[in-house]
This record gives structure tokens, C-alpha cells and sequence, in this order.
């Protein structure tokens, strides 16, 4: 029997996998010591930990290096909530007690209680995000340095709400084997289902190309914010959990050493992958264990080894530099054990033709001009890149846009696209002003690019890399996505299909589940102008689409550029130096010169304009 | 004597990218290799060079075998590259780009009349001698690609499609200080999309298909060849 769908196959294998870990659980309650019993629990809170943490690290590729911090607020947070009002009062060392909000701060129960740890350090990472995702680059690792070492130091000084040194001492034992592992369980679905969508995919395309990404309409701020606060909610989970598995807590569980065991979990399982989170933590757990004998004394053959204690880390640190030395990429890598993995597409039919198969297209206005551009000036420094100018595409034309080296082509570009704010000048597009958009918010409005050098998601599949073209086309909300509701199951389902039918339509139907980096050079460029299209744009800007491909690629370029051109009734703007291509098929053509444009008209005008052959062309022959 | 592969394999991983080449590149020479997208030519260029771990066969420059020299060791016995897509410096001016270039040699004498050499060859690089490479236009990256090799003081020099992404009148100045460097005695391995230009400079080409050599001959011949017209120059 073949299985009709990737995402129902996934449903089914979750059940089997759930019953699996019933039975599992059952086996280890009853016949497993209860030592080995308890050990078993904290794997699991690794589990919650290591997911939690991957998701911004490694999923969504941004460095943080707090995950103490979370985890900490999650602990007092849910340990306070369910300490009565007496004890508290008991135990606190200060001499004036615990503020009074603190010993009224109550809940009525355990789960609620860490729901709430979760949101508690959930909030403090939103907090974080506003400031900290404005800006690009490593400022996310320093920022949440910082922040793991301010928690920890208030732990110890804020006495009147956390005693301070001296801790919390005899919680309640709630956690237990069974509902540490369902919360894990549900923590591992909803991180799956999350990231098997489109916003998964999102914050892979964040990982792989930045730019790219925002090109295809995503805000990298949203999706950093996003996947900030669930890791910080479930690392706070893990917290709560943490708590009232030890029943202790004091402020030294919570250094940058429990941050060091996250790294370690997740980098020796493999970042980016849910599967290699659980493995990592697994491993890191079991073996922590079995490593305690080299702590304590033992007499080997009449030796006397006195234990040094402490050795375990040394261990783990040794373990992360030869896997990084062997394996950098950890166990699993960036790939999944899935089911799919696992027993190969064969069993997988393959996709219906979707009900509504052709890609959804931006509605385009009747418009004398699609795209206006007047006056438009940009500088950096003191250079001025592109000098005032006018620019006017007709709709259903190929535009094509020439000029030396350093003309300002690609700036004018950058500019139309969003990625430079222009210093002066007016961008119309369909009588929409584009002045001070973001990427992220032009796509949308129907223009979609190509970047120079191919900036694909490297990494994700052919597949995905297009299904991240169609983002903004989503039809499910993130609730949806982690909920697997029916509307994200059937949404995805068809997204999917509409992308392999689309893939077959350009010829990469068989390439479809390879990644995008391993794919030769010509296949990439076409690869990047059908993610470019798969977004439904009504303007297709190119940049240098033929760049690197010899004389027979780029002829069939040309078709295949003319061929989209008529099927979806694009209208393109071309940057390209091949000749060939400009006097083929584009019409206008355009020519820059030191960010000015200096001649318009039919290729063959241009081709005979003086200043055009003595700024571009040259005197030579001309290939 | 002159530079002599045989028998060439190399691989990424499982994926194997060139399968028993045989180049014959005679010194004082232009030798070229043609080839769609795919075939291999890059790869050639990068086991000559050792920046591809993984290869078999043979490679002597002057009889002496170089298939175990590591990349660095290859530049010291007078074989230069210039990448494919620049991959110059960009958080370095021109100077420092070129001086990184000359970075194995010790005489800072020898090096400065380089450093005057290249900039007579590329005067455009000597009025950009401070600016950061990364702030050049895509052509003048391509010269300072170009005279960093030279600042090795080659013997050989491989060059990986010089006129990637340059316009027309570009694609004409490269090749016209290409054509200059060769008279100065260095030996050339020209790789290339741009067939015609390629056949055009070199005396000899090979033509590349799935990793291995499909055509060899003479450029002129090559260029009369109606397979290569048809294939490589676009001509129908």
C-alpha cells in the first residue's frame, strides 16, 4: 500500500512513535531500577531543553549563547508559583521574608505552573528581541552572554525573591518518568510540525541566505523573534521541570556550564536537526552517568585511582573537540530520521495533481507603466552609485538594462527591491509608492528578483527552496502549524503539489528532493529565477541571468526566459553583459554609465550609439 | 619540460568531478578548456592546484611530481590561480591584497618592482591603491584577482573564467592583458564559458565533457570544429 502523502505518513508514524513511548516508559518503570528510573526522567528534560535551544541555534541559525538564563527564570518562576504561601515564608533567610507579591505569587497547579514558567522566560526573550533583532551579525550570542550572567547574578542577590544563595530546598517531586517524556513528546511534535512548515522553512532560508530570504518576502526580524521565544518558552519548561525533578534549586545549577552542556547536547547531535537535539541529549545524559565511575575511587590490578572529581566535563569537552575535528557536522548533521529517511520515497505515491494547479499569482494593475522610477539618487559616502534616474518599464516587456562594470545597475536594483532606502527620487510600482519598504514588504506587492551571485538556500532541497518562494502565499497561521491542524496538514499538502507539478513544468521535477547547493551551476541559475517566479510576481527583475554559462546554455536560457515571459505574462527587467541575450530578446534596452542612464531605445540603436560603444562596448569583437 | 597532467581523477565526496584527464601544457604556451557547465573544468584547475584533497593520477611540472604538494607548496614552485569568481580579500586595500599575493616571497625589493609591474600592466589598480577590495567594481576585482597571481611570480597561470560578469569592453581589456602576460613568458591555463574568446587567445584547447576529455586540438581547428560550433559557440 503506498502511502499518499508525506504529511499523513508523518501522522501515522507519530502515533506509532507515541504508543512506542508508552510502552517504552512502561517497560523502564517496571523493570528498570529507580535510580536508572530517574535518570531516564532527566533525559527526557534534556530532551525539552536541547529542542528548545536547537530552534533558535540551530534551526533558525542564529548564535544565542542564554539558554541558562531561560531556563533559570522558568525554574523559580514555576517553583515559587507552587510553594505554599508558608513555606516560603519559612524558608526565606533574609530577614524580612519574601516580598509580599512573591508569597501571594500562586498556582493552583503543576502544569499550569509551567506554562507559565515557559511564558515567564518566553516574555523575557521577547523583551530581548526587540533591541537585539534590528541589527544583524553576533550581537544575539553577546547580548544573551550578558543576559545569562545578569539572571544568575540577580539569582544570588535578589534574595527576597529567590533566597538568594542558600536556594529553595524541598519542592514537591511532581516530575515524574511519565510526564516529563509526554511533554516531551509534545514539545518534539510541536517543534516538528513547526518546522516542516512554512515557517520552519522560513527560518531555514533566515540560516542559509538572509537576503535571499527577505527577497522572498519573509521578515528575518518576525522569524528571529519567533524562534527566540518558543525556544525560551520550552527551555523555561525544561526549568519547571528541572526543579521538581531535583527538588532543589539554588542559583549554581543555573552557570554558564549548564549553557556549555546545551552546546554540547546540541552541537554533538547536530545543529539544525530535531532528531540529532534528542540523540545529543540522550547521550549526553546516559554517558554522564556511566562517566561518574571516573570520578570516584576504584582500585584497578592494586593501583589506587582516587577519583578526580570534575573529570566528566573534561571528558565532554575532549568528546566535542573530536567531533568537531571528525564529524563537525555532529551525529545526524542537518538531515532528519524520519520516516521518510528511513524508508525511502518508494513508499511514498506520488503527489495528486493539485485542484488548483498552475502557482498564485499576484493580480497585476492595466497600467501604461508598471514600474516608474524618477530621479532616484543613492549614495554611499561620497560615492553617488546611481545619479537621478528615470527609468519607465512597459508591462509585458522584457526591459533590458546594460552598462560597464560599476554603472550602478545592481544598485538601481537593490534600490527598486528595498534593500537600499534611495537618498532622493520617487519608485512607483502599479502607482504604489516602493520608497522606504522593506524587501519583505515589495515581494508581496508582485516584484520578485534574482540576486548576481546565485544566493540559493544552499541546504534545503530543491523542493523547499521553492515552497519558500511561495511564503507568501501561506494559507495557515503559526497556531496551525504547531497545532498540525487540518488547515496546515491540507495547505502544506497542496503547496506541495502545486511545487512539484511547477518543478516538473521547468524540468527540475527530478532534482526535486536534492539539495540546492549540489546542483550544477547552470541548474542553480534557472533554479533561482523559478524560486524568484514561485513567489507569482508581476515584475521579474534578473541580474545577469546568463552570467557563467557558455554560448548553448545561454540560448536556451533565452527560451526559457522568453517562454515564463508568455506563460505567466511577466514583465522583466534584465541586467546582463551577454549581448547575445540583450540584442535576443530584450526590448527596450537601457544603458547606465557612472549611475546615469545615457541612452535608451531598440537594441539596435543602442548597439550604434557612440557613447554606448565607446563606454560599453568597445572597439572589438564582441562575443 | 612544461606542465604535464596524467591520468587526473578527483572527487567531492561520493561525487566524482574529474575522471582521467590527460593535459599536455607546454611551456610558453596558452592552453584552454572548453566545456558546458558541470564538466569538470573548475575541478581541473583546483587538483592541479591541491585545493581538491581527494585526487589520483599524476601531475609533473618539469618532471617533478606534484600530486602530494599541498596548495601553498604548488604557488612556491611557480603555479598560480586565479579563482573563479574573484575571491579577493575584501576588508584589504589593493596594496595589501597584492602584497598577499607575494606572500611567500622574502626579497621586499623584488616585490615592489612586482608591485610597479602589475600597476603598469593595470594602471586602474595603482588609483585605487588604498581603496578595500571589496569596494572595487567587478571588473577592476577581476584585474586585482589577476595581479594578485601575478605578485607570485608565476611561471604557470591558471585562470578560472577571467571574464565572468564583466561587460563587453571589459571582456576586451582582460583578454588584452592576458594576451600581454603571455608575452612576458608565463605560461597560460585558461578556463572559460566564453569559448570563443578562449579558442581565440590559446594555441591549443581541450574540450571537457562529464569529467573527461571529449575533444582536443588544436584552437583553430577547435574552432572550426562544427560539434564545438554547435555545442560551445551557440552557433546553429
Amino acid at each position: 500500500m503506498r502511502i499518499t502523502s508525506e504529511l499523513y505518513l508523518r501522522l501515522i508514524v507519530t502515533l506509532i512513535l507515541f504508543l512506542l513511548l508508552l510502552g517504552i516508559l512502561r517497560w523502564v518503570e517496571t523493570r528498570v531500577n529507580p535510580y536508572w528510573v530517574q535518570i531516564t526522567t532527566l533525559a527526557g528534560i534534556y530532551v525539552i531543553m536541547a529542542v528548545g535551544y536547537n530552534l533558535i541555534n540551530g534551526i533558525c541559525g542564529q548564535f544565542a549563547l542564554g539558554p541558562n538564563a531561560f531556563v533559570a527564570l522558568g525554574a523559580y518562576a514555576t517553583s515559587l508559583a507552587l510553594l505554599p504561601s508558608e513555606e516560603k515564608i519559612q524558608t526565606f533567610v533574609h530577614p524580612a521574608g519574601p516580598y509580599p507579591w512573591v508569597v501571594q505569587w500562586h498556582l493552583p497547579n503543576f502544569y499550569l505552573a509551567l506554562c507559565v514558567g515557559g511564558l515567564v522566560a518566553a516574555f523575557h526573550a521577547l523583551l530581548m528581541s526587540i533591541p537585539v533583532f534590528q541589527t544583524r551579525g553576533d550581537y544575539l550570542a553577546i547580548v544573551t552572554l550578558g543576559f545569562g550572567e545578569i539572571v544568575r547574578t540577580l539569582l544570588v542577590n535578589a534574595e527576597r525573591i529567590t533566597n538568594g544563595a542558600t536556594g529553595i530546598k524541598g519542592l514537591p517531586p511532581y516530575t515524574t518518568l511519565w510526564n516529563t517524556w509526554i511533554i516531551t513528546f509534545l514539545c518534539i511534535v510541536l517543534t516538528a510540525g513547526l518546522n516542516k512548515s512554512t515557517f520552519g522553512r522560513a527560518m531555514k532560508a533566515i540560516r542559509e541566505d538572509e537576503d535571499a530570504a527577505e527577497a522572498m518576502g519573509i521578515s528575518p526580524r518576525w522569524y528571529k523573534t519567533l524562534a527566540f521565544t518558543l525556544s525560551a518558552f520550552w527551555l523555561g519548561v525544561g526549568g519547571g521541570l528541572l526543579a521538581h525533578h531535583l527538588t532543589t534549586l539554588d542559583p549554581k545549577q543555573f552557570t554558564f556550564f549548564l549553557t556549555f552542556n546545551l552546546l554540547v547536547v546540541i552541537v554533538l547531535g547536530g545543529l539544525g536537526s530535531i532528531t540529532g537535539s534528542i540523540s545529543g541529549a540522550l547521550i549526553f545524559v546516559y554517558l554522564n552517568e556511566v562517566l561518574r565511575t571516573i570520578e570516584e575511587p576504584h582500585t584497578l590490578f592494586g593501583w589506587e585511582y582516587v577519583g578526580i572529581p570534575g573529570l566528566r566535563s573534561v571528558v565532554f569537552a575532549f568528546l566535542l573537540i573530536i567531533i568537531m575535528l571528525f564529524r563537525s557536522r555532529g551525529i545526524t548533521g542537518r538531515a532528519e530520521i524520519s520516516p521518510v529517511t528511513l524508508l525511502g520515497r518508494r513508499w511514498l505515491a506520488k503527489p495528486k495533481p493539485a485542484a488548483s494547479s498552475t502557482l498564485p499569482r499576484i493580480k497585476a494593475k492595466e497600467l501604461p507603466y508598471i514600474l516608474s522610477i524618477s530621479g532616484v539618487t543613492k549614495k554611499f559616502g561620497g560615492v553617488v552609485a546611481v545619479k537621478e534616474m528615470d527609468l519607465k518599464v512597459t508591462p509585458g516587456k522584457i526591459h533590458g538594462l546594460i552598462g560597464p562594470n560599476g554603472a550602478g545597475k545592481t544598485t538601481l536594483f537593490n534600490v527598486i527591491s528595498g534593500f537600499y532606502r534611495p537618498d532622493a527620487g520617487k519608485i512607483l510600482f502599479q502607482n504604489i509608492l516602493l520608497n522606504g519598504k522593506r524587501p519583505y514588504h515589495i515581494t508581496p506587492l508582485g516584484i520578485a528578483r534574482t540576486f548576481q551571485n546565485i544566493r540559493l538556500f544552499p541546504e534545503l532541497s530543491v523542493l523547499e527552496n521553492v515552497m519558500v518562494g511561495m511564503h507568501i502565499h501561506r494559507r495557515y497561521s503559526v497556531w496551525d502549524a504547531l497545532l498540525w491542524s487540518p488547515r496546515f496538514l491540507s495547505g502544506e499538502e497542496k503547496m506541495r503539489a502545486m511545487s512539484l507539478r511547477y518543478l516538473e513544468q521547468l524540468g527540475l521535477g527530478e532534482l526535486a528532493f536534492q539539495p540546492a547547493g549540489s546542483l550544477p551551476y547552470g541548474l542553480q541559475r534557472k533554479l533561482e529565477i523559478a524560486r524568484a517566479l514561485s513567489s507569482g510576481p508581476v515584475l521579474l527583475l534578473l541580474d545577469e541571468p546568463a552570467a557563467g554559462l557558455n554560448p548553448a546554455e545561454t540560448l536556451e536560457l533565452m527560451q526559457f526566459i522568453r517562454s515564463i515571459q508568455e506563460m505567466y505574462n511577466l514583465t522583466i527587467l534584465l541586467i546582463e553583459h551577454d549581448m547575445r541575450v540583450i540584442m535576443g530578446i530584450c526590448e527596450p534596452v537601457s544603458v547606465m554609465d557612472s549611475g546615469v542612464k545615457i541612452a535608451e531605445g531598440t537594441p539596435k540603436e543602442v548597439q550604434s550609439n557612440p557613447a554606448v560603444i565607446q563606454a560599453y562596448l568597445g572597439g572589438g569583437k564582441v562575443t | 619540460m612544461g606542465l604535464q597532467i596524467k591520468d587526473l581523477f578527483a572527487s567531492y565526496g561520493a561525487i566524482r568531478a574529474v575522471k582521467g584527464i590527460s593535459l599536455e601544457i607546454p611551456e610558453g604556451s596558452c592552453v584552454c578548456l572548453i566545456g558546458a557547465n558541470g564538466a569538470g573544468k573548475t575541478s581541473t584547475l583546483r587538483a592541479i592546484m591541491g585545493l581538491i584533497r581527494d585526487r589520483k593520477g599524476e601531475i609533473l611540472l618539469d618532471g617533478q611530481s606534484l600530486i602530494r604538494c599541498k596548495p601553498y607548496e604548488v604557488v612556491r614552485k611557480g603555479i598560480a590561480m586565479v579563482p573563479e569568481g574573484r575571491h579577493i580579500f575584501p576588508n584589504l586595500t589593493v596594496e595589501d591584497n597584492l602584497k598577499m599575493g607575494a606572500y611567500f616571497r622574502t626579497n621586499s625589493v623584488e616585490i615592489q618592482s612586482d608591485l610597479e609591474r602589475v600597476f603598469q600592466l593595470f594602471p586602474r589598480l595603482k588609483e585605487r591603491i588604498y581603496q578595500l577590495g571589496g569596494t572595487l567594481s567587478g571588473g577592476e576585482q577581476q584585474m586585482l584577482a589577476v595581479a594578485r597571481a601575478l605578485m607570485a611570480r608565476p611561471r604557470y597561470l591558471l585562470l578560472d573564467e577571467p571574464s565572468l560578469g564583466l561587460s563587453p569592453i571589459l571582456v576586451q581589456a582582460i583578454y588584452y592583458h592576458i594576451q600581454q602576460i603571455r608575452q612576458q613568458g608565463i605560461t597560460l591555463l585558461l578556463v572559460e564559458q566564453n569559448a570563443r574568446m578562449a579558442l581565440e587567445v590559446s594555441d591549443y584547447g581541450y574540450v571537457l565533457e562529464t569529467g573527461k576529455i571529449y575533444l582536443q586540438g588544436n584552437s583553430s581547428e577547435l574552432s572550426n570544429n562544427p560539434d564545438v560550433q554547435k555545442a560551445y559557440l551557440g552557433e546553429t
